[in-house]
């Protein structure tokens, strides 16, 4: 039986009204689908609902939605992906596989050229096509951790707890994406540049 | 003096954690020798930026919408968890 204290602080009228419209946004721009982004928001919410008992005052209301919605967030990626915890991460903390990046003596193999000013980059339409491409191209384990990683913007203890993996783990696969972004977006980059100017 | 192919590993790392100081010089004097490298630091840097922020959609929840999940809470908060 909740005590009046905690009965008063649920309200999702209130969640709705002054964190929907961050919460929703934050989901379109990681989903790119509104049907799904609102059916995150209301996951989200249901959930908070059903544990409002886990919400400790400690964090802000928005930050504690917040990371709820990135779990829902996450089981989306999943889907897409087809991932299932079982099959996907490999536990092999030794598992460096990055050796057909480099040659024998460790030198690159397709060293990375110079793709002109990072900030302007960053704003090309056309780049952020090539990267999205090349996300999707990569593994799947590996374009999951690095949304985690780089877009949700979550920690190494976060990453670790969500995805069943080890703090190593993480960062050799880490380490294999970047690899696979490299590699991609010299090859798709350098032909889309060449028609763009 | 370190290949590219440890280079690059810790260029990886640099971006999870602060590099021990010996990694760190070593990292260094190698970026001083090798464009490649650089410009591998630089590229990692991109993708963390590209991937920070998507395109934003102007695209806002509207009053229906609210409407929609708020009925649909309102739906769930009357009937007795289950799961308990
Ligand atoms: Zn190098």
């Amino acid at each position: 039986m909740p005590n009046a204290e905690e009965t008063k602080t649920i309200n999702p009228e209130k969640w709705i009204d002054s964190h929907g419209k961050i919460l929703f946004r934050y989901a379109m721009a990681h989903l790119q689908n509104e049907a799904l982004a609102e059916d995150c928001v209301q996951d989200t919410l249901v959930a908070a609902l059903e544990h409002s008992h886990s919400f400790n005052g400690e964090s802000s209301e928005l930050t504690w939605l917040t990371g709820i919605l990135k779990h829902k967030i996450i089981d989306i990626y999943r889907k897409r992906h087809r991932i299932t915890y079982e099959n996907e991460f490999c536990t092999d903390e030794n598992a460096d596989n990055t050796d057909n990046f480099f040659d024998q003596s460790g030198h690159w193999v397709n060293a990375p050229a110079d793709w002109g000013d990072p900030l302007k980059l960053a704003e090309k339409k056309a780049f952020r096509q090539v990267f999205e491409t090349c996300l999707k191209k990569m593994p799947a384990s590996l374009a999951l951790l690095f949304s985690c990683r780089e877009s949700l913007e979550m920690n190494t203890e976060e990453i670790c707890n969500t995805l069943g993996i080890t703090t190593v783990n993480s960062r050799i696969m880490l380490y294999r994406a970047r690899l696979h972004l490299q590699g991609c977006i010299q090859t798709n980059w350098g032909l889309s540049s060449e028609i763009q100017t | 003096m370190i290949n590219c192919h440890s280079a690059s590993r810790l260029i990886s790392k640099s971006r999870e954690y602060p590099l021990p100081l010996l990694k760190r010089f070593s990292l260094f004097i190698h970026l001083k020798a090798c464009d490649a490298c650089h410009n591998f630091l630089r590229h990692v840097e991109i993708f963390s930026r590209v991937a920070k922020n998507p395109e934003d959609s102007n695209q806002d929840i509207d009053e229906a919408m609210k409407m929609r999940i708020l009925n649909h809470l309102r739906h769930h908060q009357n009937t007795p968890p289950n799961h308990l």
